[in-house]
């Protein structure tokens, strides 16, 4: 459970509040000229719960360059790993190893990729 | 004789309008002397600290009574609200969700309803300040999430504090809503900007401000 600010609202008029369920997203740019881009696949690993989830660049929406990969009902402890595996033969490679679930957010140079982690 | 009066954190129009003797946020609102106030705050539940409101002499109103016959005589009376929606960011369904709402002296212990809507009449004299806690899964006994809230505090949509605000309730992240463009920020902006098909730099900029007020709704 995280509660972590106040939230100002406004009196009288609607407040929106929108629930986020806990998931790991990372968004980042990919290069559409390169051959078989799409084929690409994330892989976030977590060892100490034995999980992983696979997510393809294919099932995603793709808006210009941007892809925002959502990694859903993570575990919330222990250390990830994300794998970027091209899926086309080529060796699959680490966008970082070893994250603890607290550090996840910071993941991503924020230039070109950025990561949120949200939950519950 | 008229004043003036500078708003501070917190206040609401309602709230100032009584502390000088009007029964309705309308009766300053809409006097001509507030012209420019409200041109600047086009939504009255929408005000910021350090505007200035006029506050014009109360004017002693002499009414005609007739003898032997009732006189009726209409109080105005307004009150506030608040007023939450609860949703999810996947679009499931919240109904029979529990929520508790601590404001001011209010304690409301309820479920909620497909839209996710919950409605509260402000005590007149109660602080604006208060708690909420959400129990999405069946059974639990500690809340799944809990965070505290201030009624009358959302900035308006010009300031970063106001993006801040708005963004982290719509489910995108800024951190402390504390009007400083730090790394939470941009990726919250990042965010919503991806969400609404908007230019992606993490600056909230005019396109993505009124976007955000128009998700928003204030």
């Amino acid at each position: 459970m995280s509660a972590p600010h106040s939230m100002p609202m406004v009196v009288n008029n609607i407040n929106p509040l929108t629930m986020v369920k806990p998931a790991f997203i990372f968004m980042y740019q990919v290069d559409p000229n390169t051959p078989k881009y799409d084929k690409e696949q994330l892989i976030l690993i977590n060892k100490q719960h034995s999980w992983q989830q696979v997510q393809s660049i294919a099932s995603v929406r793709l808006d210009s360059t941007w892809v925002k990969i959502k990694f859903t009902n993570i575990p919330q402890s222990g250390n990830f790993d994300l794998m970027q595996d091209p899926n086309d033969g080529q060796p699959a490679y680490y966008i970082f190893d070893n994250v603890p679930f607290s550090e996840l957010y910071k993941q991503t140079p924020e230039t070109v990729l950025m990561a949120e982690i949200v939950e519950e | 004789m008229t004043q003036q009066h500078t708003v501070t954190q917190g206040e609401t129009l309602l709230r100032i309008a009584k502390q000088y003797g009007y029964q309705t946020s309308k009766a300053l609102y809409n006097h001509p002397s507030n012209a420019e106030f409200k041109a600047l705050r086009p939504d009255l539940n929408l005000i910021y600290p350090g505007d200035k409101i006029t506050i014009p002499p109360k004017k002693e109103k002499f009414i005609p009574l007739r003898t032997n016959s009732i006189n009726s005589f209409v109080v105005q009376n307004e009150k506030e609200y608040f007023r939450l929606q609860v949703s999810y960011d996947d679009g499931d369904d919240v109904a029979g969700k529990r929520v508790v709402l601590n404001i001011g002296s209010q304690t409301i212990d309820t479920v909620l309803q497909s839209d996710g809507l919950i409605e509260v009449e402000l005590n007149n004299n109660d602080v604006l300040t208060g708690t909420v806690d959400l129990y999405l899964h069946e059974g639990e006994t500690t809340p799944t999430k809990s965070f505290n809230v201030q009624i009358g505090n959302l900035d308006p949509i010009e300031t970063l504090s106001g993006v801040q605000g708005r963004c982290n309730m719509l489910g995108f992240n800024c951190g402390k809503v504390d009007g400083v463009m730090g790394k939470k920020t941009r990726i919250g902006v990042k965010e919503f900007q991806y969400e609404h098909d908007l230019d992606i730099d993490g600056i909230p900029g005019p396109k993505t401000k009124a976007k955000l007020q128009q998700v928003f709704g204030s």
